[in-house]
């Protein structure tokens, strides 16, 4: 067991994996598991010791039971994945082949010899469980938890070909909005308690007024179809750390509150003082949010 | 078609507290569920059957407490359940959970399609469904929120980071369940009376050849802490005009106006 492993879909996230891994190796190499040549190229420029490049596959997972045939012969002390849903799906099908652990989503990783200690969300980002597990680790790692290594002297590519499965890819449609919600200074958040989809309009002005970007909670994408389904916020969606972030009829369930942990100022516009929003709020305007809005909007001259 | 629906017995998230001084986690008050997710699956596999004929069964493995589950989940459509039931679920991972529930779907012996949610509600690992797969051999579909079943083929809209991907596959396969596949019924009375005349079949895992290496744990837990967030937790009250007012004075510190 002398090697590290990354493996990840997209070149952002295997760069910070290399640079975990940079920081957990005692004397391992870094192996860099890549799908495409821009993936490839990113890690063979970052830091990665050896880069294999799997290609002529339909998609990464048609390469599965290749990385378990060369995990099982190079046992590797640890293996970091990514956790894009590709990622997440290749992680446990090469976890249950060689029945080993796997931590979902860790935001941090610590290692001790053989002992590996992380830190992950557990019960909807309500609590951080601290579990220890013994080489060889596995797991899959939260985006944006480390800096990406600086660039370094480029090392060569192997490409390894093939990739075969029984699944058959029939389209791939790519999502058309993309949204700039993580890195937006200020975010505006629509909740169930707008009543009316016209209402988002009183959203966007303050947002707009206030230089932000809009987002929603996961019932307003996905169960109201309001806004696309990339303006959602919380565990399964989006995560934002504005310098201000302002929830409109945001009742504050725990999901969306882990989506909003690491904003600075949270203010809330909430007409339910028992709403679990009060407690993660810095500012709470109680009332109701069509009073409320209108004359804020009207104050700003938004 | 012969469909196994899975589910965990989980705490109510919305119930959990967090004491404040030592961010110890009080379960005591916290009442108990079918995890959110798997409720999607359930209703999923009684949706096809509602189309295309055939049963559901409903399969969870826990502790006794799991027991009173077993009338739930058969309240929103499976036609029996079966219930691995032993205290080292209470210590279990995901990859003990996803060994129990492979003996379990061997022991059931036939079946089309396995349906899982996408993750748990309680610990959100997103690995039984992917897990149980490749144990058993037969490819998996997760992250679905869109499904059809013809002529023994299945195919799915996968919501990716990047999209939707569409697949096809030969059944047997296991699917995991996102929440917008559906909206989970709430089960009428007379289904709730039905339930209780539903066949239950409990196992062990003795029962299941599971030994105890394999059901050891790889992931030792050593705490749960409540996360910190220390919040000014101020409330503004009153007219609206003076209200706005003083978040004014807070958007104007942040040099918003």
């Amino acid at each position: 067991m002398s090697e590290i492993w990354v493996v990840a879909e997209v070149p952002a996230a295997l760069n910070e994996l290399i640079a975990h891994a940079k920081g957990l190796a005692e004397g391992e190499k870094i192996i860099a598991l890549t799908f495409s040549q821009d993936a490839a190229q990113a890690a063979a420029s970052h830091g990665a010791d050896r880069v294999l490049c799997f290609e002529g596959g339909q998609r990464p997972e048609a390469f599965v039971d290749q990385i378990i045939e060369r995990a099982q012969a190079a046992r590797p002390t640890a293996v970091l994945w990514g956790a894009s849903r590709r990622d997440k799906e290749m992680a446990a099908r090469v976890a249950a082949a060689l029945d080993a652990g796997l931590v979902s989503e860790c935001f941090s990783v610590k290692r001790n010899g053989s002992e590996f200690t992380t830190e992950r969300c557990v019960y909807g980002g309500l609590c951080v469980a601290s579990e220890v597990s013994q080489a060889p680790f596995m797991g899959t790692l939260t985006p944006k938890t480390i800096e990406a290594p600086a660039e370094s002297p480029a090392v060569g590519i192997e490409v390894i070909s093939g990739g075969a499965e029984k699944c058959q890819v029939l389209e791939m449609r790519p999502s058309k909005s993309s949204s700039n919600l993580g890195e937006a200074s200020v975010v505006v958040c629509v909740g169930r308690g707008v009543s009316k989809r016209e209402d988002i309009e009183l959203a966007r002005r303050l947002a707009k007024k206030l230089d932000g970007e809009v987002g929603c909670t996961r019932p307003v994408a996905e169960d109201l179809h309001w806004l696309p389904e990339e303006n959602y916020i919380g565990i399964s969606g989006q995560t934002v750390k504005p310098s201000v972030y302002i929830g409109i009829g945001v009742s504050g369930q725990i999901q969306h509150i882990s989506g909003i942990r690491d904003s600075k100022t949270i203010i809330a516009i909430e007409q339910n003082e028992n709403a679990p929003i009060l407690e993660a709020a810095d500012y709470t305007l109680v009332g109701d949010l069509y009073q409320l809005l209108p004359t804020l909007l009207d104050a700003l001259k938004a | 078609m012969k469909i196994i629906a899975c589910y965990k017995w989980v705490l109510d998230e919305a119930d959990l507290k967090v004491e404040a001084q030592s961010r110890r986690l009080l379960t005591g008050r916290a009442k108990s569920k079918i995890s959110e997710y798997d409720r999607n699956a359930l209703e999923c596999g009684v949706q096809l059957i509602d189309e295309s004929g055939g049963e559901v069964i409903a399969l969870t493995a826990g502790t006794g407490g799991a027991k009173s589950s077993l009338k739930d989940a058969l309240s929103r459509g499976p036609a029996e359940a079966v219930f691995v039931k032993d205290e080292i679920m209470a210590q279990s991972d995901p990859a003990v959970t996803a060994k129990v529930l492979a003996a379990a779907v061997r022991h059931i012996g036939e079946y089309d399609l396995i349906l899982c949610g996408e993750g748990s509600s309680d610990e959100y690992s997103e690995q039984v469904g992917i897990r149980l797969a490749q144990l058993l051999g037969i490819p998996v579909v997760s992250f679905v929120n869109k499904v059809q079943v013809a002529d023994g083929v299945l195919r799915a809209e996968r919501k990716l980071d990047g999209g939707i991907e569409v697949v096809q596959v030969q059944l047997p396969a296991v699917v995991t369940v996102l929440p917008d596949m559906n909206t989970p019924r709430i089960p009428s009375l007379k289904q709730i009376l039905a339930a209780a005349k539903k066949p239950v079949k409990e196992l062990n895992l003795a029962g299941l050849g599971l030994d105890q290496a394999q059901l050891t744990a790889k992931v030792r837990r050593q705490t749960v802490l409540g996360t910190v967030m220390e919040r000014k937790g101020i409330r503004f009250r009153g007219e609206a005009r003076e209200v706005v007012q003083q978040v004014l004075t807070v958007l104007n510190k942040e040099g918003l106006c």
